[in-house]
């Protein structure tokens, strides 16, 4: 259960950059969690659920985008795509060479944030 | 006057921290030539027991090796450890689920790991959260005994992806568990084509040399 520090450590994140600004409360965090980046994003938005009720961003919504795995095949240089874990295999769609070579999906970002100045 | 709301942009790691303090390991581990290596698995796969053979193989070798060991709880591991007379630390991890770079930060203050050729990190036993945090390791080996099910790869995608080499712990058991080794090859090589196999068993020591000779070697 890693995401409860992972949410803190979005609502840090939003909290310095708040302060930064000097706006006066966060309104939205956006975030992008890559689909091997080994985070579950149900239990993430539990985690920020229950954190976030302690600061005085009561209202403040966590938006999630899962972003989906791509590899560059070394041998066609085709890209491709999974959308899902589900029948994971890291082959390239096109040639069927076995590929390593992850250009995204194990991200774990905070992209923005919107702020208030109320 | 109120100023409307604003988006601003951040484009950050979230792990950003952890990802700076690791690299700040990596850069004074280079600078002693140390290798480091992060051993991750479910709990129960045989990790400890598995450094009790593999250390004085290395040793052996003329390899020094040192050891920080995480656990919730316990100096258990660390006391199994120290039997090899490897310099060994303990850290409780007192509930969390695995270890970050700080915490190696620190307990770099008590073993003698200047003295050492390779310092191994026995992670918390967890396949899912220790994958997300960067230790300043060389080298990622991450345990799946025989008794844990071929599927475990599909399972735990993340962990198993991040590994350089997969060391198939309790091999000696395989045939009474009837475990499907071509089954569990073929998931691990989806999930990690490029990553190093390697058969083991503490027991009957198939395997050591052969681990021990990849960490030297690297």
């Amino acid at each position: 259960m890693h995401e409860l520090s992972i949410a803190q450590k979005i609502i840090e994140t939003a909290e310095a950059e708040l302060n930064k600004q000097k706006a006066s409360n966060i309104k939205k965090i956006y975030i992008s969690v890559g689909i091997l980046s080994g985070v579950s994003t149900e239990a993430l938005d539990y985690s920020f659920a229950t954190l976030i009720k302690t600061t005085p961003h009561h209202n403040c919504k966590l938006i999630t985008v899962e972003t989906p795995l791509k590899i560059k095949c070394k041998n066609c240089d085709e890209i491709t795509t999974f959308e899902t874990q589900a029948e994971l295999e890291l082959k390239c769609k096109s040639c069927g060479q076995s590929s390593s070579n992850i250009i995204c999906g194990k991200e774990l970002k905070i992209d923005k944030i919107e702020i208030n100045y109320d | 006057m109120t100023k409307s709301p604003k988006i601003i942009q951040i484009r950050k790691n979230i792990l950003e921290d952890n990802d700076i303090n690791a690299q700040k390991l990596r850069d004074k581990f280079k600078k002693h030539k140390i290798l480091v290596v992060n051993i991750v698995s479910s709990p129960g796969s045989g990790k400890t027991e598995l450094l009790t053979k593999l250390i004085p193989e290395l040793n052996k070798q003329g390899i020094k090796v040192s050891v920080i060991v995480g656990d919730l709880k316990t100096e258990n591991d660390a006391n199994r450890i120290k039997k090899t007379r490897a310099s060994t630390y303990q850290i409780q991890t007192d509930g969390n689920c695995h270890l970050e770079a700080h915490m190696i930060e620190n307990a770099l203050k008590n073993i003698d790991w200047k003295n050492s050729d390779i310092l191994i990190i026995e992670n918390v036993g967890n396949l899912v959260c220790p994958a997300n945090y960067d230790l300043g390791e060389n080298l990622r080996i991450v345990l799946m005994s025989v008794t844990e099910g071929e599927d475990k790869p599909l399972k735990y995608p993340t962990m198993f992806n991040s590994a350089d080499v997969c060391v198939i712990s309790k091999i000696d058991l395989a045939e009474a568990v009837e475990f499907n080794k071509k089954l569990a090859i073929t998931n691990l090589k989806k999930i990690n084509p490029d990553l190093k196999i390697i058969e083991a068993s503490a027991k009957t020591l198939t395997g050591i040399k052969t681990l021990a000779e990849t960490l030297i070697k690297y």
